[in-house]
């Protein structure tokens, strides 16, 4: 088939004219032919115009072809003659070299002269750079290079010192070295500058041979007034004493060694002056830290003053290994003392501020008319026994096993402050206990207005103390500070027996304010009805009214003290006094009361001590009256009462029967012609309920 | 104790004086006080020439009981009395000034001035002879004149703190030549300017209930001295009486009477219804004290050689049997006082040789 169309196609070379024409006419109508003629002539027409344009565009590459190359030929023929005068000239050339061989071997010795000469040349420019070179390594700071520097150039320019120039150079140089050398001696001079630079500065100084005695002086005197420094900066800023003592072994105290090695290992034979310096600013600085120690005013604080304490004792510790023969451990374990000492002061001081602090709540709480005695009693004295056990705690912050001045030798510390905290804490803790006892006893100022019953709650504190608290809490410091008894410590009986002495005193004052109270209402109610127009009818209110008070001041007693609640029922029976001289008989036989006897810590011994004031104070306003007949029967059922009502309250009904016999007398004294009641109407009369008598108003001094 | 005189009168008693006059021979005037008229005198007690023994002369003392006594300050045989005579219906009362008649045994009365209420309390005060007297229920005292006869020059309100408030004690500062008056009244003391009859001072609340008496210490003129119904002395500072100066509690019961000594105004005597006699100490707020002060500084070393007394109690005297009404120092000897006690009871004694050579720094 391929044939068969190649053989068709007009362009192939294949083609068949003859076939094209026969396939052509028999396939084609007559009209296709006509077209296809058509068609043909236009394709020739134009196959011939593109033969023509192409023959003419080749045409003219060829002749510039032709151009070429004859240009190629031209240049070929000039490059062959070029070639030939070179060859020519490298003969030349090869001939020559060897002529200058020969000529060069003899002017050797003259080069080598040449390049040494060069170097010379050289070193002699290097010489003039010296002052520029030092400048730059002095710019740098290297002080040591330029005195190095400087002493090799300044031995080997000696020699040429007559040379104008080498003399301008030295010159320069010398200029710079001075300069060097006062920036070094600055150096030492300023506190500013680090240990280190300052060594650097006293070695190099030292090399170049600057006066020993004088870089020294200067040395110290610059060390101290860094030093004096370190201790204004750290006068001036301290929060509180640990913090000083932290700021002193961060800033003071390194500096300090740190001098003191330098100073050592540069001038070691000149030590004496060095521990001049240095004990005068240690004074200041333990002057300094001391005045802080002791300035504290919170006993609260303790711990922190004792950890304080420890840092400040180990810097001095290690202090005096590092800087031998600076000594400060005894003032050290002196300042220790001093502070332990302080911190007891505090203590005690808070002790006493506490005990009148719960002293005045307990003023305040009695206020209140239902209270608990004995709760308050115990509370002043939980108050005093805490207190002194927190003072002890605190105390025993110094003898901790981690503090290390604790474990200096017994002897340096330990002991003295052992039995400091016994003497001067404990001891002295009861001591200030007993003088606001006194205090309350005397009274001179406000506490004079106090409620006896304030006395009351104190002394049975007090007699609570004596009685326990105070061995246990003196056997409790015996213990924590490991105290030996015959190591001259106060005897417990000693401190126990104050403390009862005072609770003796105060339960009497408390006896005798709350007898005159009574006393006085009783008083003041007699007067009243001191004239009655009539015989008597019944007890006068107010003797009524005492007995009830008494009554209830014992139930309050036994209530606070214990023992028996109501006093035994047993009553002697008495012949009342019946005639004005039965009345002076019997005052014979009175007995002396004494109002000085001991006041002993239960009911009946105390109601015995208010009793007898109570009667007294009766007795003495009955003195004071003068009688109507009525007056004195008046006083006579009183006394009967009196008598009754008081006996069974007391430990001795003596007392009261002598007392009552007394004012009955004293009242018989007192009138002209005195008549008494009959017994039997006595008793009678004291049965009776207080009836509303008309008050017949006398004079109150009774005639 | 030292020794100690004692005598027994067969009266109550409640007034007693030194004889202020007569310095050579300790001597102490005592008026009794017992309603039935007939019994009353007045004793003068002295010591007998061995001083030994207590001598007593008594004079009968014909206008009833003695309410107070006061002494002639120079003339030894002159004194005046509060007299209370209760025979009549109500009473006569009157300051009497009578001459002791020491032959007849008898007194002879000089002068009378009748008064209204019976007083209770009389001081002659030496450098004006003016004598100060009051009673109880009235807020005044009264200032009389007693040169010729007892006349009542002046009549002092006495401001109460309280209505109720009694009148107690006079007593005439020896500073201020005589014009300076002490009353005690109610809870309060006060000082008195007669000239202008200023209040001067003061002092409330200076005791529980009662300030019976007080007294003014002779070396120190803002110094006084108050005792009361608490059993206290206190002692103050007229310039600042919030405070007491030094508080005292030498009695268990009221004390009636303090007395300071007349030279050395550290010691301190008092009397109290707990039948007891007190001497007490109070160096630390005495002239001596100031002394001291001022010498401090050149005379450190001396001081620790001389021992001294401590405040407090020195000595008591338990003799009495009943309450000590009047105490006093004699004006003849510096270390010998008295006191009475109700039952007539009169006891002489000395200061103790330790505290006697305390004193005076020996």
């Amino acid at each position: 088939m391929s044939t068969f169309t190649n053989v068709l196609d007009i362009t192939k070379p294949d083609f068949d004219v003859e076939a094209y024409v026969v396939k052509l006419l028999r396939e084609k109508s007559l009209d296709g032919l006509v077209k296809e003629e058509e068609e043909m002539v236009s394709a020739v027409r134009r196959l011939d115009s593109d033969v023509h344009q192409i023959v003419y565009e080749n045409y003219n590459k060829f002749l510039t072809a032709t151009n070429t190359v004859r240009k190629i030929q031209d240049e070929f023929t000039q490059l062959d003659s070029e070639m030939k005068s070179l060859s020519q000239s490298m003969t030349t050339i090869s001939s020559l070299i060897g002529n200058l061989d020969g000529v060069l071997g003899e002017k050797r010795d003259d080069i080598l002269q040449l390049g040494s000469s060069y170097k010379v040349v050289n070193s002699l420019k290097h010489i003039f750079d010296l002052p520029h070179v030092l400048q730059s390594e002095f710019d740098e700071r290297n002080y040591g290079e330029v005195l190095r520097m400087f002493k090799l150039a300044e031995e080997s320019l000696e020699q040429y010192k007559d040379i104008p120039t080498v003399q301008v150079v030295l010159k320069k140089s010398k200029k710079i070295y001075d300069t060097t050398e006062n920036q070094l001696m600055d150096q030492l001079r300023n506190p500013a500058s680090g240990a280190e630079l300052v060594s650097e500065a006293v070695d190099l100084l030292l090399t170049i041979g600057r006066d020993e005695d004088e870089v020294q002086r200067v040395l110290l005197s610059c060390s101290e007034q860094s030093l004096r420094d370190d201790l204004n900066e750290l006068a001036e800023n301290h929060s509180d004493v640990l913090d000083l003592v932290d700021k002193a072994s961060e800033s003071f105290i390194p500096n300090l060694t740190l001098i003191a090695t330098t100073h050592d290992r540069l001038f070691e034979d000149k030590r004496e002056e060095l521990l001049v310096v240095l004990q005068k600013e240690m004074n200041s600085l333990h002057a300094l830290v001391s005045k802080v120690f002791l300035s504290s005013s919170d006993a609260k604080d303790c711990s922190i003053v004792v950890r304080a304490l420890d840092r400040y004792f180990r810097k001095m510790s290690t202090c005096r290994h590092v800087i031998p023969g600076l000594d400060f451990l005894p003032l050290t374990i002196e300042l220790i003392k001093s502070v332990s000492e302080h911190e007891i002061d505090l203590s005690l001081t808070r002790i006493k501020e506490e005990l009148r602090n719960s002293l005045n709540e307990v003023r305040k709480s009695l206020i209140n008319e239902e209270v608990d005695l004995l709760a308050l009693a115990n509370r002043i004295e939980q108050v005093f026994v805490h207190q002194v056990k927190t003072a002890l705690a605190n105390l025993l912050l110094f003898t901790a096993s981690d503090v290390t001045f604790a474990n200096l030798p017994p002897d340096e510390f330990l002991q003295s402050f052992a039995s400091n905290a016994h003497e001067r804490l404990l001891v002295q803790a009861f001591n200030r206990f007993t003088e606001l006892a006194d205090e309350y006893e005397a009274g001179s100022g406000e506490i004079r207005f106090v409620h006896p019953k304030v006395l009351l709650v104190f002394s049975v504190a007090l007699q609570h103390l004596s009685n326990k608290s105070a061995v246990y809490l003196l056997n409790l410091c015996r213990e924590q500070f490991s105290l030996n008894p015959e190591e001259g410590l106060t005897d417990i009986t000693t401190v126990t027996s104050e403390v009862k002495t005072r609770a003796q005193k105060l339960v009497r004052c408390y006896a005798e304010k709350t007898g005159f109270t009574m006393g006085e209402t009783l008083v003041k109610g007699c007067t009243m009805l001191v004239q009655p127009a009539a015989t008597p009818s019944a007890v006068r209110a107010s003797v009524r009214r005492l007995v009830e008070e008494m009554n209830s001041c014992d139930s309050e007693l036994s209530l606070l003290l214990g023992g028996d609640s109501k006093p035994k029922d047993v009553r002697v029976s008495r012949r009342p006094i019946t005639t004005a001289l039965d009345a002076a008989r019997d005052s014979l036989w009175c007995e002396r009361i004494d109002f000085h006897l001991q006041v002993h810590f239960n009911r009946a011994s105390i109601v015995t001590a208010i009793v007898k004031v109570v009667l007294k104070i009766f007795i003495e306003s009955i003195r004071l009256q003068t009688y109507s007949k009525f007056g004195v029967e008046q006083v006579q059922v009183d006394c009967y009462y009196l008598q009754r009502c008081l006996a069974a309250m007391v430990s001795d009904e003596v007392v009261v029967n002598s007392m009552v016999d007394q004012a009955l007398s004293s009242a018989l004294k007192r009138c002209q012609d005195p008549v008494l009641v009959h017994p039997s109407r006595l008793a009678q009369l004291c049965e009776q309920p207080t009836a509303n008598r008309p008050s017949s108003q006398a004079s109150s001094l009774g005639y | 104790m030292s020794e100690c005189l004692m005598f027994g009168m067969d009266c109550e008693a409640r007034c007693m004086t030194s004889m202020t006059a007569d310095e050579e021979n300790i001597c102490f005037l005592v008026g009794t006080n017992n309603i039935k008229n007939d019994k009353n005198q007045v004793n003068k007690l002295f010591m007998d020439p061995e001083a030994s023994r207590l001598m007593s002369k008594s004079f009968r003392h014909p206008a009833g009981e003695v309410r107070a006594i006061a002494a002639h300050p120079t003339k030894s045989n002159l004194i005046a009395t509060c007299t209370a005579d209760f025979s009549s219906l109500g009473g006569t009362h009157s300051i009497t000034v009578w001459n002791i008649e020491e032959d007849k045994r008898t007194l002879e009365t000089v002068s009378r001035l009748p008064t209204e209420p019976v007083m209770s309390c009389l001081e002659w005060e030496p450098t004006s002879m003016r004598c100060a007297t009051l009673t109880p229920f009235t807020p005044e005292c009264l200032l009389l004149d007693m040169e010729n006869e007892p006349r009542v020059v002046q009549k002092l309100k006495i401001p109460l703190e309280n209505e109720e408030d009694e009148m107690f004690t006079a007593r005439w500062s020896p500073h201020y030549d005589g014009n300076m008056l002490g009353v005690t009244t109610g809870k309060t003391a006060m000082c008195f300017d007669c000239r202008t009859e200023n209040e001067f001072l003061k002092i409330r609340d200076a005791h529980l209930n009662r300030a019976i008496s007080m007294d003014f210490n002779p070396n120190l003129q803002h110094v006084i001295a108050t005792c009361g119904d608490d059993g206290y002395v206190r002692i103050w500072d007229t310039r600042s009486t919030a405070s007491a100066l030094m508080s005292l509690h030498p009695h268990a019961h009221w004390v009636w009477s303090v007395q300071f000594h007349p030279v050395h105004d550290q010691l301190l005597l008092t009397g109290g219804s707990d039948a007891s006699v007190v001497l007490s100490c109070a160096q630390s707020v005495s002239s001596e004290q100031q002394k001291e002060f001022r010498d401090e500084e050149e005379e450190e070393e001396e001081e620790d050689l001389v021992e001294k007394l401590q405040d407090g109690q020195l000595e008591r005297i338990d003799e009495h049997e009943d309450s000590v009404y009047a105490c006093a120092w004699s004006s003849a000897d510096p270390w010998t006082f008295a006191s009475l006690s109700y039952d007539g009871r009169m006891i002489v004694s000395n200061v103790s040789r330790k505290h006697k050579y305390a004193l005076m720094q020996l």
